[in-house]
């Protein structure tokens, strides 16, 4: 259906993923949901309509092609030979017995066959019914069967409608017969012009096997050209009846049985192919749909607001330090253009020993310009901030040099550490994009 | 199993570690969200602590914590140092959890700690890229402190600045000797199997529930698989039918036949185009995703890559003799048509071959455009070819979830190599599709489901699901 097109399908989609909880749930909830939003729904409902009349049509062939011949053959008023009105009721519709179990052999074997039955037809026959067809009926219809034809159920399907219309026709057939026999006379004799009396009574022996077994009267003998009598059209009736029922309801009665076990059966293992693209595609979707509730909101950090800068004490001097923050161990040392113009060099790894050593030498001797070189590739965090913060308590000013290692390195983001500091509370610490840069403040601070 | 599972809660596991060291990104391929959270190159992304659930069978097995980072782990352990000597470590970490500076410049660590105490098992996810310094062997030791299995998730390890070794050896030292290696920019074959299975060595009271999910998973991998090959094999069904039918007058006029053969490509071009869009989404990709190298997909390259002569002469050669090929490069020859065919001629002879074996239904067509001088445009082999490597390496990408091979065509379909003999062997049903135009896919029209076009689909499904394996594998280190 969506290959025609794409369906806006964002509503049904959250609808779907919050009524049911497993993918083929999910997906058949937000099937039902669109069809009822295109009228899919109505239009199935008029299908069903639509399958009933068509029903209804089917039964009466039916009926027509089991019992018209029969009636056709007795209506006669004459003499009417047993033998031709048992192939008249019974010959086409076991003939369509006969193909359709030969399909059904053929079909279990490969997948391309398909018989004809009159359960397709039906289905095809309701489609076509005017008045009854709605706009997407035909894509119901092509649905119907692509679904029955991937599940092998067609078979089953099709075969249990028209046996079940074949059952039914055989029950109308044999009240028609009754209601005949009861209240017209008949002269059923074995009459015939070319044939031997032998045919008609292996004829007899074969059918009347059966309906015998089962305390069904069956007529004893059979008398060729013998006159009709009250006694011997009676029995034959009772035989006629009987291979009705048993020969024509019977064999329908237990195939619709087979045909509904099956379909039960499969029905029940029915589920959507997993492994088809389109499938697949809305799975994904639906998972990324899965919410991912924020279980610990994130709140206003009460920030500590930094005390600021440490005013120089009078008759101080301008002194610069350099520390070299949470450097790796190939560092080799701050770059010799930078050392030479600092009085005092700490380098320190970040422990909290040597924090707090550092920041006592600091408070030692205040209003210190301090320059922190950090690695250009790490990634800023908190522990720099409040290590940062520390030292401006302790100096007159501070300024940060991310520091690249290694030049060529991708990983290196200096400007991380620019918008870093811009976004933190510690707008005051200046930021020196290169060593360039940094060596300008050393000198300018230096005075 | 599934009682068991049904009468357990789902298992917390929190996933924490240093900022920016790839925990949102961890979750995403694990969960398969490519939306999920934010992931950003900045600091703190994550400020917040987010829930998302791994479910089977709509039962909610695996709940996922995705926390901020442990940012300022060296005062918090000196916190945690201050804090009485008479509790037990988890119990300090309580303290801390119930002291005002939870509430204050512990803030951000204490929603971490907060989420590790209440979770089964947490992933510690590490940049290894990253020097180890004192602040990381305090995370760890904080980390420790909660006293909840943790499991290391070694991320970037293909990064050319890895120090595994290095990591390795500190997180032994801390008593975590299983590590996972991971690497968000090209993750691992199999990295996801190894979390899991090693997450049951850690929680044991959860292996089955973990293994049902492992299994899950698994199932998941297969059908998308095989889903992504059923696409693919339907986009070349539609391809190869393609054909259009081109008048004498066109034809003469040198710019209304490029015009012509342009229109054809990009009907082509369009087709795949959504071909390659649903495989992604079925992937839980989006387009624009970073973490996969999809871009020679997305941004449209290999549409250039289809058409060209040189590439294409590449191909036909490789493709080895035989009619098709011998069509195709006497075709090339003509520039402007790289990659089609064109011709009465060889239509109505691929139309008689075709016949002979599919029944004569297309041959009143063929005869009749003979007569009138139609000639139809279709697809040449090397260009179906080409497609076909294409997709099925596109498949490959998105299931390792990582980086493409980047091989060239010529060396992948290499004399010599078994993957060409099986892309070989998927032209041979594609020719079949080349005789029926009803079987091409058009945007905005109802595709064709008879009976034959589905089992051809279904069969060269197969193939190409077999394909995926024969296909030099992106490469593993």
């Amino acid at each position: 259906m969506e290959e025609v097109g794409a369906l806006d399908d964002a509503s049904e989609m959250a609808q779907a993923q919050s009524r049911q909880h497993s993918e083929q749930g999910r997906i058949l909830e937000r099937a039902r949901l669109l069809a009822r939003r295109l009228g899919l729904q109505a239009d199935w409902e008029r299908l069903q309509t639509g399958l009933w009349i068509a029903g209804g049509l089917l039964l009466v062939l039916a009926y027509l092609l089991a019992g018209g011949l029969l009636t056709r053959v007795l209506g006669s008023g004459q003499t009417v030979n047993a033998a031709f009105a048992f192939v008249a009721m019974l010959g086409v519709p076991s003939l369509a017995l006969l193909v359709w179990v030969l399909w059904a052999f053929v079909s279990a074997f490969s997948r391309e066959a398909q018989p004809w039955s009159l359960g397709q037809g039906m289905l095809s026959l309701a489609a076509r019914i005017p008045g009854l067809r709605g706009p997407h009926t035909l894509t119901l219809m092509r649905g119907a069967h692509a679904m029955l034809r991937e599940q092998r159920l067609g078979l089953w399907v099709f075969g249990a409608i028209s046996h079940a219309l074949w059952a039914l026709a055989f029950g109308l057939v044999l009240v028609t017969l009754l209601l005949l026999f009861s209240f017209q006379a008949f002269q059923l004799t074995w009459e015939t012009t070319i044939l031997d009396a032998r045919f008609f009574e292996r004829f007899l022996q074969i059918t009347g096997w059966l309906p015998g077994q089962l305390g069904f009267p069956v007529p004893s003998q059979v008398l060729v050209h013998a006159p009709p009598s009250a006694a011997g059209s009676q029995a034959i009736a009772w035989w006629l009846l009987a291979s009705a029922l048993l020969y024509g309801l019977l064999p329908r009665v237990v195939a619709l049985l087979v045909c509904l076990a099956v379909w039960r059966q499969r029905s029940s293992r029915l589920t959507l192919d997993t492994r088809d693209p389109y499938f697949r595609r809305l799975v994904a979707r639906f998972a990324a749909m899965a919410p991912a509730p924020v279980v610990d909101a994130e709140h206003a950090v009460p920030r500590a607001a930094g005390k600021g800068f440490r005013a120089r004490a009078p008759g101080q001097g301008a002194r610069t330090v350099l520390i070299a923050f949470e450097l790796p161990d190939e560092f080799a040392g701050p770059p010799a253009e930078l050392l030479a113009l600092a009085d005092h060099t700490h380098t320190i790894r970040g422990s909290m020993t040597e924090r707090l050593a550092l920041l006592g030498a600091l408070a030692a001797e205040p209003g210190a310009d301090a320059l922190v070189l950090c690695s250009a590739a790490a990634s800023p965090d908190r522990g720099a901030e409040r290590f940062l913060r520390q030292i401006c308590e302790q100096t007159a000013s501070c300024a940060l040099l991310p520091l690249a290692l290694d030049a060529a390195d991708t990983d290196n983001k200096p400007q991380r550490w620019a918008d870093w500091l811009a976004a933190s509370e510690l707008t005051t610490v200046t930021f020196c994009a290169t060593p360039e840069d940094a060596r300008h403040w050393l000198e300018t601070h230096r005075g | 199993m599934a009682d068991a599972a049904k009468s357990q809660d789902p298992i917390d596991i929190a996933v924490v570690g240093h900022t920016n060291a790839g925990k949102t990104s961890l979750l995403r391929t694990l969960t398969r969200q490519a939306r999920f959270g934010e992931v950003a190159d900045r600091p703190g992304t994550t400020r917040h602590v987010q829930a998302i659930e791994l479910e089977v069978d709509g039962q909610t097995l695996v709940r996922y914590f995705d926390t901020p980072g442990l940012e300022d782990s060296v005062a918090l352990q000196y916190h945690l140092k201050q804090l009485p000597e008479t509790l037990t470590p988890p119990q300090r970490v309580r303290a801390l959890l119930d002291g005002p500076e939870a509430r204050g410049v512990f803030e951000q660590e204490a929603k971490v700690l907060r989420q590790m105490l209440a979770a089964d098992a947490a992933i510690y996810v590490i940049d290894c890229r990253e020097p180890l310094l004192p602040k990381h062997r305090s995370e760890i030791e904080v980390l420790n402190t909660c006293a909840r299995p943790i499991m290391p998730v070694l991320n970037f390890v293909r990064s050319a600045n890895s120090r595994e070794g290095e990591w390795r050896e500190a997180l032994a030292g801390h008593g975590l000797h299983a590590a996972v290696l991971f690497d968000a920019v090209a993750p691992f074959v199999g990295a996801e199997r190894q979390l899991y299975e090693d997450l049951s060595v850690l929680m044991r009271q959860h292996k089955t529930t973990l293994q049902t999910v492992l299994l899950d998973l698994e199932r998941q991998a297969v059908e998308r698989r095989a889903a992504s090959a059923q696409r693919v094999a339907d986009t070349l069904i539609s391809a190869a039918a393609m054909r259009r039918e081109i008048a004498p007058d066109t034809l003469a006029d040198a710019r209304a036949k490029a015009a012509f053969v342009q229109t054809f490509r990009d009907e082509l071009v369009t087709s795949v185009r959504r071909c390659v869009h649903d495989v992604l989404q079925m992937h839980g990709f989006a387009p624009d995703d970073a973490t996969l190298d999809v871009a020679p997909w997305t941004s449209d390259r290999w549409a250039s890559d289809l058409f060209n002569p040189e590439t294409l002469a590449t191909v036909g050669r490789l493709l080895g003799k035989g009619a098709a090929a011998g069509a195709a490069v006497g075709f090339t020859l003509d520039l402007a048509l790289a990659g089609l065919s064109l011709g009465a001629a060889t239509a109505l002879g691929a139309a008689i071959g075709g016949a002979l074996s599919q029944g004569w239904g297309q041959a009143p067509r063929m005869l009749r455009n003979k007569l009138m001088g139609v000639e139809e445009l279709t697809l040449d082999n090397s260009v179906l070819v080409l497609l076909a490597d294409n997709l099925v390496h596109l498949c490959q990408v998105v299931q390792a979830r990582g980086h493409a091979a980047q091989d060239t065509i010529a060396l992948r379909i290499a004399p010599s190599s078994s993957y060409r003999q099986a892309l070989l062997e998927l032209l041979e049903p594609l020719q079949q599709a080349r005789a029926h135009p009803q079987w091409e896919q058009r945007p905005g029209q109802p595709g064709d489901h008879s009976r034959r076009r589905e089992a051809l689909g279904h069969a060269l499904a197969q193939k190409i699901n077999a394909l995926l394996d024969a296909a030099p594998h992106p490469p593993v280190v």
